[in-house]
């Protein structure tokens, strides 16, 4: 006689798949080749180390040899995403999607990250750098 | 064969202009790293440029209020490569032979950090560095800047962060197992100048409490090579300056006199013939 093995899990469905931080960040970061007609282009570089997830937020000039300036970094210090840390010049913790995508608008929008983005942007128009390649 | 003369200083913010074209004339410097600076980019160039129009602003993609980078290169022998709130890395293609990968970094400081957070960005930073000289395919590098840690503190030596030891023959097996990892290694000539014998100062940045546990003299300001530099550098060149030249930057009771920066500079020398 065989026994029958029952399955113990429930069934899951994707209806509830909760954004994680590493998402968002992708989402953000498609939208900066957007806004600088691809001269710049956003990329996430993520990093897993001793549970952590780490995610650099990173501007990349692909004219001046691949450049990169990474804007900040989101850690993950658990599997759940949220709360997360940001880390740049201050470090602060993050409750949820809403807190983060509101951080995110200010960052995208201050006056050093608009000075950054420029200044990246002119000197890949002049695309000096890439004469010594 | 060329010799490199480099100068690393943490100006905490002071516009120290007169200064550092003293020490870089009086040292004859080719690479001026500055962190915490604060001042006027032209200025600068003026007071480096008065005898002989010599040293040049690199890409103006890293100059930032964290960092600046001066160098008698012509920016075309001046890659950037990458920067973050934390370092800047760039390439210095020398004239006469191989390329350099420099990491100019300033980690957070101790009154506003606990030691494990500094270990825990050194630890990052660290692996960052791996990752760049993997994609560049370069393992010439040179780390320098504040670390706001001594030399003998964990994320200094610890394999899964710096991994910088003190001595260049072990250093030069370039890299050790354990538990199965391979890890390589930095060489850190910095221990050689925590102390008194044989130093003008004993170390870059004093500080003095009422804790139990107070070293009274820190080496927070130092510099990394890779295994394939120990034999190009000059160990003799290494030290902390104490005078730009023409004045003290320390205060009658011979420690760095906050007038200028609560931080020494640094200078050391690499002979290139870089095979």
């Amino acid at each position: 006689m065989t026994a029958i093995i029952e399955n113990l899990w429930p069934d899951f469905t994707t209806d509830e798949i909760v954004r994680n931080p590493k998402i968002i960040l992708r989402e953000q970061a498609s939208f900066l080749g957007k806004s600088t007609k691809n001269i710049l282009t956003g990329n996430i570089r993520t990093e897993s180390w001793r549970n952590q997830f780490s995610h650099s937020f990173q501007i990349v000039a692909p004219n001046l040899n691949n450049y990169t300036y990474t804007l900040f970094t989101i850690v993950e210090e658990d599997i759940f995403g949220f709360p997360c840390k940001f880390q740049s010049e201050s470090s602060f913790s993050i409750k949820n999607e809403e807190e983060l995508l509101a951080r995110l608008k200010e960052i995208f929008s201050s006056d050093d990250t608009k000075k950054i983005i420029n200044s990246l942007m002119s000197q890949s128009i002049e695309n000096n750098v890439q004469v010594v390649k | 064969m060329q010799r490199l003369n480099f100068l690393f200083w943490n100006t905490n913010r002071k516009p120290l202009i007169k200064e550092i074209a003293n020490i870089a004339k009086h040292n004859n410097i080719d690479v001026i790293l500055l962190a915490e600076p604060n001042l006027n980019d032209a200025q600068l160039l003026l007071e480096l440029n008065l005898e002989q129009v010599e040293y040049e602003f690199q890409n103006p993609i890293f100059q930032s209020n964290k960092f600046k980078v001066i160098t008698k290169f012509s920016t075309h022998f001046i890659i950037p490569i990458e920067q973050e709130d934390r370092y800047v890395c760039f390439k210095i293609k020398v004239p006469v032979g191989e390329e350099l990968l420099i990491f100019l970094i300033h980690l957070p400081d101790k009154r506003n950090n606990q030691p494990e957070s500094i270990r825990s960005y050194a630890g990052r930073v660290a692996r960052r560095i791996n990752e760049i000289e993997i994609e560049q395919n370069l393992n010439n590098t040179v780390v320098i800047g504040d670390f706001n840690m001594n030399p003998s503190d964990i994320g200094m030596v610890d394999a899964e962060s710096f991994h910088a030891i003190m001595d260049s023959e072990i250093a030069k097996n370039e890299s050790r197992i354990v538990s199965k990892e391979k890890y390589y290694y930095f060489y850190n000539p910095m221990w050689s100048l925590h102390g008194d014998i044989g130093n003008n100062v004993a170390g870059s940045y004093f500080y003095k409490n009422a804790e139990l546990v107070n070293y009274h003299w820190n080496v927070f300001d130092q510099v990394l090579l890779r295994p394939s530099l120990i034999d190009n550098f000059e160990k003799d060149s290494l030290r902390f300056v104490d005078s730009d030249g023409e004045k003290t930057l320390l205060t009658k009771r011979g420690i760095p006199n906050d007038e200028y920066s609560d931080h020494l500079p640094l200078i050391f020398t690499l002979n290139l013939d870089l095979k």
